[in-house]
């Protein structure tokens, strides 16, 4: 399944972002930054594909900083059972 | 209407069909490396003799379960081990079930499973220490018991299958009678199983189902180190898949 | 991102090694977290905590240090956070939760030692966790045997301070657990530069008593009949409880609670048909998410756990009445000499514990998991087991470590454990 991530530098920038999308009623959600979209950990934003030219948009109209919005495809499995 | 139960064990697959006013038809195949396809072969298998699955409902155990795609409800081999062993003996009792892989044992009560027990992680005491152990004698399966019948028991010690065939094979240099160590063998098995069981208290009855539930030498060493009569079941290998079936029937 | 690879980079961490933690994490953490349905919203706190785990808290522990601030790394729910943060210091748990550090710690510890164990040292020696490099001092105590022994080789590479634990629980046990706690006070004023006042210590056993107070509340929220929240979810709030600000975790456990109490208003049920399970037994460091998962995928939710993640670790608050230094001390002793952990005997308390919870939060059943090797949790399963079935409850033992090898094996168990509760 196709995920939307929105990365950022550091955690203040992601949640300032994340305050802004909850105020605008959009789903979002704090993931972990999945390991193809960056080189270490880190906080980024899972969104909707619907939603991201309105975040675009929320983040100009607010001069909320981000990195980029990334697509990945990806799924999580609750049966996987591997943990690390 | 059709009531399919389908077992994918470690070592074989069992398949049990029931239909109204008819006897159960059992079934087994090896399962093979993969369980997906082993699953497809015995879906060829039911249609080309059984017509389609429209008018079916599958319920799938074993460790392979997860495997069979279009099984209508998937419940563990403990249950199904249970109600199977129950319908095939007509009474509550206790249930040792010998695996591939482990080895189980299950308290019935009302056709029920209510209490088990597993072994851990380890190949002690099943089915697989037989195998290997059969292996390292050159004997088949069914030989090593038939010839276990004559010895007299080397003990061996090991818990351990990989340890257990060390010490088999030091056995095998001091030149010991295979019966003796075939004995041995059985004999290991069955004090593993005891040592499992021994922490859960038994019924009046207890029934040998899985793959030496036929195996009148094995249910006979067990009966010795329980103090009670373990009675083998002729098609006890098929409990699984049986008591899948039934569930599958009790599907509304 | 590239300022936690600097920051890493100066605390001496093997970045390469290091690197494959984080290779895997959000992985697990999307099977794990993000696969759930209704999750609260006011998880949203902790799934950032988690989401850089070794980046935020890390960051803000070394600015404390830049201040001139002390860091005390802590293993165990017997160590009293109080008397550091009234040292002016702060206390942190020290990650011990994954395989990733287990074949580091088997350079050092026999094979047949508990993964917890292993996965301390090499967590250490592998320098693969910024806490473990961050922490001034680790504050060690005796508790099992296991981890008696590997504090000698820990002690070989980093400043550590040993709390004798009585194992008995008469009153010369607690006075004397009341003297380790001066002997405590006095290294940490020490290491610190800074005295532990009456003030200071009377406001940090109010504040530490308010952060067990937000867990019991939360807690107290699982008792109801719908589950507002997974047991998945409880156990990383738990986990955090160890590593975070205690006066911040306290208030965002109280937010998340208050949205539980709207969820509990409102009927609503993250795992509606599920059997209610009470999980006893060993800790479950993070990232141990394992059993959770795996009982939350067999038709069970997880409503409680009897563990030093669980219930442990906040029942009983310190009797807030003392005035003197003493008598603060004592009360603090007291209160955590409360706890029933396996290394005490006699233990009976720990089995009237285990059948309490099973009623207050009325389970169906209760699965006791220990790790691997840990002996005194393992024999212990014995006692418990017949003093469940005397009371009526259904138990399934669980030994397992940190490998995803037997998870199949487990979930057939747990599923049919989960048949029989039918």
């Amino acid at each position: 399944m196709l995920h939307y991530y929105v990365l950022f530098q550091n955690h203040t920038e992601s949640m300032a972002m994340y305050q802004a999308l909850k105020k605008e009623g959009l789903n979002v959600r704090i993931s972990p930054t999945p390991r193809e979209l960056s080189v270490c950990c880190g906080v980024s934003l899972l969104v909707l594909g619907e939603d991201v030219e309105r975040i675009r948009q929320i983040a100009d109209d607010n001069q909320l900083s981000y990195i980029s919005i990334e697509s990945l495809n990806n799924t999580f499995d609750n049966t996987r059972h591997r943990y690390g | 209407m059709k009531y399919i139960g389908i077992d994918i064990g470690s070592t074989a697959s069992k398949v049990c069909i029931l239909r109204d006013g008819e006897k159960p038809v059992f079934e087994v195949i090896p399962t093979g490396w993969n369980s997906k396809i082993t699953a497809g072969n015995i879906r060829n298998d039911i249609e080309a003799r059984f017509g389609g699955l429209d008018d079916a409902m599958v319920v799938a155990t074993g460790y392979g379960r997860i495997s069979v795609e279009y099984a209508n409800k998937v419940i563990t081999e403990i249950s199904c081990h249970g109600k199977g062993g129950y319908e095939m003996i007509g009474r509550d009792c206790s249930i040792i079930d010998i695996g591939g892989q482990d080895t189980k044992f299950i308290n019935v009560t009302k056709g029920k499973a209510v209490d088990f027990l597993m072994n851990d992680k380890c190949a002690a005491g099943t089915g697989k220490f037989i195998e290997v152990m059969a292996n390292r004698l050159g004997l088949t399966i069914d030989e090593i018991f038939d010839l276990a019948r004559t010895g007299i028991a080397i003990p061996i010690s090991s818990l351990c299958t990989v340890f257990a065939e060390s010490e088999v094979v030091n056995y095998m240099g001091e030149g010991r009678a295979k019966e003796d160590l075939a004995a041995g063998v059985i004999e290991s098995v069955a004090s593993k199983v005891y040592n499992l069981v021994q922490r859960k208290s038994l019924q009046d009855t207890v029934i040998i189902t899985g793959g030496l539930s036929n195996n009148e030498y094995f249910a006979e060493q067990l009966s010795e180190k329980l103090g009670q009569t373990v009675i083998p079941m002729e098609d006890g290998r098929f409990a699984g898949a049986y008591g899948a079936a039934l569930f599958a029937r009790d599907i509304k | 991102m590239a300022d936690n690879q600097k920051m890493w980079g100066e605390l001496g961490m093997n970045l390469e090694l290091h690197d494959q933690l984080c290779a895997v994490l959000p992985g697990a953490v999307g099977d794990v977290f993000m696969s759930q349905e209704n999750r609260p919203e006011k998880m949203d706190f902790f799934d950032m905590v988690l989401a850089d785990v070794h980046g935020i808290r890390p960051a803000e522990l070394i600015e404390f240090k830049k201040n001139g601030g002390k860091v005390f790394g802590t293993f165990c729910a017997y160590v009293p956070d109080e008397v550091i943060f009234a040292a002016g210091g702060i206390a942190t748990g020290l990650c011990a939760g994954s395989q990733f550090w287990v074949p580091g710690g088997e350079r050092y510890l026999p094979a047949n030692t508990c993964p917890l164990i292993k996965a301390m040292l090499g967590a250490r020696f592998d320098r693969t966790c910024p806490f473990y490099r961050t922490a001034d001092m680790y504050i060690g105590e005796n508790t099992c045997d296991g981890k008696k022994k590997a504090y000698e080789i820990l002690g070989t590479d980093v400043p550590l301070h040993i709390m004798d634990l009585p194992q008995m629980k008469r009153d010369v046990d607690r006075e004397k657990w009341a003297y380790e706690i001066k002997e405590l006070i006095k290294v940490v004023e020490k290491e610190t530069g800074n005295k532990v006042t009456e003030e200071n210590l009377a406001q940090w056993i109010k504040n530490v008593n308010a952060k067990r107070t937000a867990l019991k509340r939360l807690y107290d929220l699982r008792k109801s009949a719908k589950a507002p929240i997974s047991g998945t979810d409880t156990l990383l709030v738990s986990q955090i409880a160890y590593y975070d600000d205690p006066q911040r975790f306290t208030q965002m456990t109280n937010i998340l609670c208050d949205e539980l109490e709207q969820r509990v208003a409102d009927g609503v049920d993250v795992a509606p048909g599920a059997k209610r399970i009470l999980v006893s037994g060993t800790p479950m460091a993070i990232p141990n998410w394992k059993m959770h998962n795996i009982i939350e995928t067999s038709g069970g939710v997880v409503v409680c756990e009897e563990t030093c993640t669980g219930t442990r670790y906040f029942e009983n608050n310190v009797d807030e009445s003392g005035k003197t230094m003493d008598e603060m001390i004592q009360n603090i002793a007291n209160r955590y000499m409360g706890i029933n952990c396996a290394c005490f005997t006699p233990n009976e308390g720990r089995f009237d514990d285990v059948i309490r919870l099973a009623k207050e939060y009325n389970v169906d059943g209760v699965i006791d998991i220990h790790l691997k090797f840990c002996q005194t949790y393992d024999i212990e399963g014995y006692t418990l087991a017949q003093r469940l079935e005397q009371a009526g409850i259904k138990m399934l033992s669980i030994e397992t470590d940190y490998t995803d090898n037997d998870a199949s094996q487990i979930k057939t168990r747990v599923e049919a454990f989960i048949e029989t509760l039918e």
